[in-house]
């Protein structure tokens, strides 16, 4: 059995001195030993920055060796002669990417164009790029880079997997996944068989996929999910025809796209973290990229849970005493080295501050590390965040304020609704954090508001019944 | 000529390396026109004549025909495809620009594990000036239009594949003379065919005259312009043509340079499967890529089978396009005629 702390310590070289068994098996399996640098690259950047800033260091991390999955929380704690390492919360779980080879039957099955149907093309996102009719069947209109999944409502595979899906996440070509077409297609009653090949550029990244879109028997039924009606599969504004409403959505993203994603990370930071020896700069900014990007998807999965959770019927948090400012508090020092990142300094309510409320401590403690997270994001270098309490006869409350561009009026009325960036295009967020933040707020008969004007940084403030 | 080209470029050498296809455009004109007189290897010609046929049906299936049952094409390959002379460049372009970029096109291989392979992959092929865009705060911007523009140029040489994957020229890319005179001959052909209707008559001519009427459609070379824009204000032409020729984007990196020349994407094509390695060098100039990230390009290039050889020689040496190509055209002809 796993014990409660897993302990190490390393040398400000980054020599790992000390390591229970356990860490000492991952070290190992990783290809490093005792006395040896510190093997598991994330950890390894973690306690690097440690040291450097001088200050401790608490995060989950994720680590991966032949056969496992590893995520973790871990705490550094760094000091003169290195760090201690204490690793918590160890899960385990067998690794999800095994790269499937591409079988050969089902490549000449894709070479040799069927009768009747279509072809397509996408690109790495999955947007149609070409959709054209073989022999001469309607083509739906508008479909120029509109996404796979909005233009055809995607079917589960036996195992409640979709095919498509999971050939992306595994990066391998498909054959069959079902998918019922829309109203504007001729066969718009029946079920199609769509397949797809991978398509790899030179350096070998992959640049999308391009098929057959084949009808089958126009009479067949299509099968309703489980517990819900093929009327219930298709068209969720949000999502296109993903069938967000169907319970097993989370877990089949989670199980899809969870574990190759963290996979990716931690590859990507071995190579940035040139654990193997050097590696030319570029390279090096490139694994760090997709580290980034991979950590950015990992990040929109969880905001996809938390939406599937909070909307669906009977959604309710638990009620039991918190301390918004102890929330706050640790909220600050799970995203300090974030915002010292930008030289943003944080006026985090003191030891003695206690605003006692009712509500659910992982919940409140989600929202305001949304709240703190978007400040430091959109607050310039070397501005300072406010976090202050408020105790009112029958509320309590905690308001994060920034130093960033503010919102002007219209942006404060479209701020907290589903996917809203405010014209945003960067990958800093989903923009489902403060629509899944007010949801919270809300459930626990709070609520959460801003007030703001452009150029003045904006105040965002929770409110919570007292306790 | 393709509709919307602007026939402007920096690059001195671009007649001359033109001037090398007129061989091939005469043989094909002389395929098309007097069928048997073939001197273009098998798979250019049938390529050719596949975009020759699917375009007149595509031009056909816009007009009230009487038949369509493709007897039209089939006499006219017997007798010879009118307006062949001025079709044959524009076929022979698309040919061979296919011919090329379907090299690219073979499937993967399996086990293919892409996302490592490109971090792993030997530090001698990445091109040196290759940056990444920074994904992270506000190096981003533009990054949104790029992408639109290069999802649109996807989409829009997409449009130029059938269904079955077979190369096509779209009616919408031709010259609005040479498809009218397309259209014409089509009608005139079935009405002859199908005993003469003066109601007929009148209606292909009122499809005809609204089909000329309609604003023209988006093309691949609109599409390019658009991606190059986007690059350009994004201050990322350079980065993002070192980066499609490492990944042998053919689409991306004919475009690019296209827009910079402003001589149209099939033109292009043509002159970059003609030209030389100085040449090359020089038409990347405009963008300008480095040197050293031109290879992969060469590389495929020389991949390519039947490319016709360069004339070389300096542009000052050189009459004006128009000439250059008359003389050429000529001589091959010539050439042809010797026993």
């Amino acid at each position: 059995m796993m014990p409660m702390i897993v302990s190490g310590r390393i040398d400000r070289d980054g020599i790992l001195t000390v390591a229970d068994p356990a860490l000492l098996r991952l070290q190992e399996r990783a290809g490093g030993k005792l006395g040896g640098a510190l093997a598991l690259p994330q950890l390894a950047r973690l306690a690097g920055l440690a040291i450097r800033l001088e200050r401790e260091i608490s995060r989950a991390f994720l680590a991966a060796d032949d056969q496992n999955d590893i995520r973790a929380s871990v705490l550094i704690t760094p000091d003169r002669h290195g760090a201690a390492i204490a690793i918590s919360d160890w899960r385990v779980s067998p690794a999800q990417m095994q790269p499937t080879p591409v079988d050969g039957g089902q490549d000449a099955q894709m070479a040799s164009p069927p009768e009747a149907g279509w072809s397509w093309a996408c690109d790495q996102q999955l947007r149609l790029v070409r959709l054209a009719a073989i022999d001469g069947a309607a083509v739906p209109d508008g479909w120029q880079g509109v996404s796979l999944s909005q233009i055809f409502a995607l079917e589960p595979g036996s195992n409640g997997d979709f095919p498509v899906l999971s050939a992306l996440a595994e990066m391998r070509s498909f054959a069959d996944q079902y998918v019922r077409p829309p109203a504007s297609f001729d066969a718009a009653r029946a079920r199609l068989l769509l397949s797809g090949q991978m398509l790899l550029d030179a350096k070998g990244g992959f640049s999308g996929f391009r098929g057959w879109l084949t009808p089958t028997d126009k009479n067949a039924d299509i099968a309703p999910p489980q517990g819900g009606s093929a009327e219930q599969m298709i068209a969720d504004p949000a999502f296109g025809s993903l069938p967000l409403s169907d319970p097993r959505f989370g877990r089949r993203i989670d199980g899809a796209l969870r574990g190759p994603l963290s996979r990716i990370v931690a590859s990507a930071e071995t190579i940035s973290g040139q654990f193997e020896g050097p590696i030319r700069a570029d390279y090096a900014r490139y694994a760090t990229d997709i580290a980034h990007a991979a950590r950015h998807l990992l990040g929109l999965i969880d905001d996809l849970a938390d939406l599937q959770s909070i909307e669906r019927p009977g959604f309710h948090a638990a009620r039991e005493a918190v301390d918004l400012a102890d929330v706050a508090r640790r909220a600050v020092g799970l995203l300090g080295m974030k915002a010292e990142e930008k030289l943003i300094r944080i006026d985090a309510p003191g030891l003695d501050d206690k605003i006692p409320a009712v509500g659910e401590f992982r919940r409140v403690l989600q929202i305001l590390l949304n709240l703190i997270g978007n400040a430091i994001r959109y607050s310039p270098e070397g501005s300072m965040i406010w976090i202050r309490c408020e105790l009112g006869n029958d509320f309590a409350a905690i308001t994060v304020a920034d130093q960033g561009q503010g919102l002007s009026h219209d942006q404060q009325q479209v701020v907290f609704e589903k996917f809203e960036r405010l014209g945003r295009t960067d990958t800093g967020g989903s923009g489902l954090g403060l629509y899944i933040a007010r949801r919270l707020a809300r459930a626990m008969d709070g609520e959460l508001s801003v007030e703001s004007a452009l150029g003045q940084g904006a105040r965002f403030t929770l409110r919570l019944p007292i306790a | 000529m393709l509709a919307g080209m602007h026939e402007e470029t920096a690059f001195s050498g671009l007649d001359r390396v033109d001037a090398a296809w007129s061989g091939h455009r005469a043989a094909l004109a002389a395929r098309l026109t007097r069928p048997g007189d073939a001197r273009l290897s098998e798979e250019q010609e049938a390529l050719a004549l596949g975009i020759a046929q699917r375009l007149f049906a595509a031009l056909a299936a816009s007009l009230p025909m009487a038949s369509r049952d493709g007897a039209m094409w089939e006499r006219w390959e017997r007798s010879g495809v009118p307006s062949g002379e001025a079709l044959a460049p524009i076929l022979l372009d698309r040919a061979e620009e296919f011919r090329w970029r379907r090299i690219e096109q073979a499937p993967p291989p399996p086990n293919a594990a892409p996302l490592f392979a490109a971090m792993t992959s030997p530090a001698g092929d990445q091109p040196e000036n290759v940056h990444s865009i920074d994904i992270e705060g506000e190096e981003i911007e533009g990054v949104a239009e790029v992408d639109d523009s290069y999802l649109k140029l996807c989409i829009a040489d997409g449009a130029r594949l059938s269904a079955l994957g077979q190369p096509l020229v779209l009616p919408s890319e031709l010259d609005p003379a040479l498809r009218r005179s397309m259209l014409l001959d089509i009608a005139a052909d079935d009405l002859a065919s199908h005993g003469d209707g003066s109601q007929r008559a009148g209606q292909m001519a009122l499809a005809i005259d609204a089909l000329l009427a309609e604003a023209p459609a988006p093309t691949l070379d609109m599409a390019a312009n658009g991606y190059f824009a986007a690059l350009s204000a994004a201050g990322t032409v350079t980065e993002a043509a070192a980066i499609a020729i490492a990944r042998h984007d053919w689409l991306a990196v004919i475009a690019l340079l296209s827009a910079a020349h402003k001589c149209g994407f099939a033109r292009m094509s043509a002159t970059l499967i003609a030209a030389d390695d100085a040449d090359i060098g020089q038409l990347l100039a405009v963008l300008p890529v480095p040197i050293g990230a031109v290879g992969p390009l060469l590389d495929a290039l020389a991949d390519v089978s039947g490319r016709p050889a360069a004339i070389r020689g300096t542009p000052d040496m050189l009459p004006p396009h128009g000439t250059a190509r008359t003389i050429a055209e000529r001589a091959a002809q010539l050439r042809d005629r010797t026993p």
